[in-house]
């Protein structure tokens, strides 16, 4: 049997210390009502109205007034709570007598289905009960069949019970100032193995890892997929920590795990395998080790016009691929100089490039098309505004060249290859 | 009693030869084998971006994953992703740091900096424009020998999943990589599926490339006001052929 407390009058807060006193199995809902599961509490304070008495008494030494429902289901319950109102104790295969009478917009159904039991001349609870099972089912759904049962108290679910958010971080206090990454990982290590044991018997993964290193230092790792493996989560920490060793000697770590629900891993059984994201993560951690943060990732185009606007994204990679058609014309490529070269220009009587000289590129221009002005952002602080050419030199080399308005410096923006 | 004596070569397990071709290459080039490294070079304008381009656009419409290790940081999104490249299925990986960037942080900050130029391309005029202060920079030249590049190979290699590595050599100074990165990378291709894609701007890799294709500079299409296209003449090297009669590719900006 469950009780359902729906507040009447009074502070909201008092509600869940009052639901504690009765049975740690509790659920809610919203914020005014608590779901408790009330069987085996008989041999303490006898049958379920001297229980539900028990609770209003309670309640109302709190300067709380309740509205308390028992039935053998919880959603029976919470519905006689809500509209029947003060205390009220529903025996099993009673509940169409009790519930019967309330009008059918007190079902907790979608406004579809209360528009179309409302055509249907459906104006109470017991009308409703009263329809042939299967004819519900058959024009309303599973769910039609879900709100007969519900008024007439069949079947049953579980309590959701509300856990407090649980903490999943760890500290320690270090004896002697650590120096060494070796020694500080096997303290990790453990705090992030217990975590991790903590969050499977939950059925949670790492969504993300921060960790303080006291006095200076900290790490912060986001994992774009979620992982629960410890060893991974170390091996990233242990690549952070050599790409960013800690200035200081470390006398205090405190480990904090963020928690997300785990993965469901389900692809395509025709489509080409995807990367573990996992080891792709550590091979990601790899590579910035050695060509640097920022440098390693899938590029993403921007929705702009500046010349070459694109961002790497390091978050979300590779999803399971598709089997597309390339193109069938082959495209000229482009090979952009970062920075762009600083160039010194001749130029000719048309004021068209003559002459070029920068680093590595050099040569009479032999042909050129151009200019093309360009423009924009000019609202934000990345504003350009500049001309550009195309220019052909006497190496037979194609380079896309460039004068800066602001500057009236030229610059070779890159290669045509 | 002797032990028997057997050579390295026979203990490492050997690829057969008719290994799986990929056609990621335009008509008329070879197809690319797979567990086995193929070397594209040819001088500037030359159409290796072009053929590159080509082939990860080939390789991510396959739906396959692909890694670009980038040495001069050249490599463009905007002229890829319109060559058909899916991007999101491409891991960029730019060996080229933004010194310039991290040395106007550092030098506005008021900090002093010094810069080891591996690669000797450091150009004070544009740092200077990209707002680096000169004054408070040291600057040490030396000569750039890619294996930042190479090492990001390797481990995109260990770490397997991506059908084509592309590793973009062309502007980094690669006179002083050893022979024996490519002997190393090649037994990392080997026994796998993958496919290693060199793109250079002078042949390197001599025995570790299993084909080769030179590229020349040949005719660009100019019409009016427009720069339209350009033809590429490629050239199997490797395998040898009796003819090697070059093959002309036609690539258009639009």
């Amino acid at each position: 049997m469950y009780a359902c407390l729906a507040i009447q009058r009074g502070p909201v807060d008092a509600l869940p210390e009052i639901a504690a006193m009765f049975s740690p199995h509790l659920e809610r809902p919203s914020e005014d009502i608590a779901l408790i599961a009330v069987y085996g509490l008989e041999r303490l304070f006898g049958t379920y109205a001297h229980i539900a008495e028990t609770i209003e008494r309670e309640a109302a030494a709190r300067g709380l007034e309740l509205a308390i429902a028992i039935a053998s289901h919880p959603d029976t319950a919470m519905l006689a709570a809500r509209h029947i109102g003060g205390v009220v104790v529903i025996d099993p295969a009673t509940e169409l007598a009790v519930l019967g009478p309330l009008p059918i917009d007190v079902l907790p159904a979608s406004l579809d289905i209360l528009d179309t039991l409302m055509r249907w001349g459906v104006e109470t609870l017991a009308d409703f009960a009263a329809l042939p099972p299967l004819g519900v089912i058959e024009r309303l759904g599973e769910e039609g069949g879900r709100l007969q049962a519900l008024i007439e108290g069949r079947g049953a679910r579980p309590l959701r019970i509300a856990r407090p958010p649980e903490d999943y971080t760890a500290r320690i206090d270090l004896d002697e100032p650590l120096s060494q990454i070796e020694p500080l990982l096997f303290i990790v290590s453990g705090m992030v193995n217990d975590i991790v044991k903590r969050l499977a018997s939950h059925r949670l993964a790492v969504a993300a890892i921060k960790a303080s290193l006291a006095p200076l230092h900290e790490v912060r790792i986001s994992f774009p997929v979620p992982v629960d493996d410890p060893r991974t989560i170390l091996k990233q920490v242990h690549l952070e920590l050599e790409a960013h060793k800690p200035r200081r000697a470390i006398t205090a770590v405190a480990v904090e795990l963020k928690p997300t629900p785990p993965r469901p891993a389900q692809h395509g059984f025709f489509t080409p395998p995807a990367a573990e994201p996992a080891e792709l993560q550590t091979l990601l951690a790899r590579l910035r080790a050695i060509v640097g943060d920022d440098s390693a990732g899938a590029p993403e185009l921007l929705n702009t016009h500046r010349p070459d606007a694109w961002r790497l994204r390091s978050d979300v990679l590779f999803e399971p691929g598709k089997i597309t058609t390339a193109p069938a014309m082959t495209k000229v490529g482009f090979r952009y100089y970062r920075p762009a070269l600083a160039a010194s220009v001749a130029v000719n009587k048309e004021h068209r490039p003559a002459r070029v000289e920068a680093r590595g590129v050099r040569g009479a221009v032999t042909t050129s098309t151009g200019p093309w002005r360009s423009t924009g952002e000019w609202w934000t602080g990345t504003s350009w505004a500049r001309d550009e050419w195309d220019i052909a030199l006497d190496d037979g080399a194609r380079y896309r060249l460039y004068r800066e308005h602001n500057s009236n410096s030229w610059f070779v923006e890159g290669l045509y290859d | 009693m002797s032990l028997p004596v057997r050579k390295l070569a026979d203990l490492i397990p050997r690829k057969p030869a008719a290994a799986a071709l990929c056609p990621y290459t335009p008509a008329g080039l070879p197809d690319l084998p797979e567990g086995a490294i193929t070397e594209i070079y040819g001088p500037r304008s030359s159409g290796r971006a072009t053929l590159l381009h080509a082939a990860l656009a080939a390789a991510t419409n396959a739906g396959e994953l692909c890694a670009l290790i980038d040495a001069a940081d050249a490599f463009d999104p905007c002229s890829a992703s319109h060559a058909g490249v899916h991007l999101n299925r491409l891991l960029w990986v730019r060996s080229h740091h933004d010194a310039h960037a991290a040395l106007a942080a550092a030098t506005n900050a008021g900090e002093l900096c010094a810069l080891i130029d591996a690669a000797d391309a450091f150009d004070p005029c544009s740092a200077s424009h990209a707002g680096v202060h000169l004054n408070r920079l040291l600057w040490v030249r030396s000569h750039h020998d890619a294996h930042d590049a190479l090492k990001a190979a390797d481990l995109v290699l260990h770490a397997g999943g991506f059908k084509l590595i592309a590793l973009d050599l062309c502007g980094a100074d690669t006179q002083r990589i050893p022979i024996s990165w490519w002997r190393r990378l090649r037994l990392a291709v080997e026994n796998t599926s993958s496919i290693l894609l060199v793109t250079t701007g002078a042949p390197l890799l001599r025995q570790a490339a299993t084909i080769q294709i030179a590229l020349e500079t040949h005719r660009a299409l100019w019409s009016g006001t427009l720069f339209e296209g350009a033809d590429i003449a490629a050239r199997q090297r490797k395998p040898m052929q009796i003819a090697p009669a070059p093959t002309i590719l036609h690539a258009r900006t639009k």
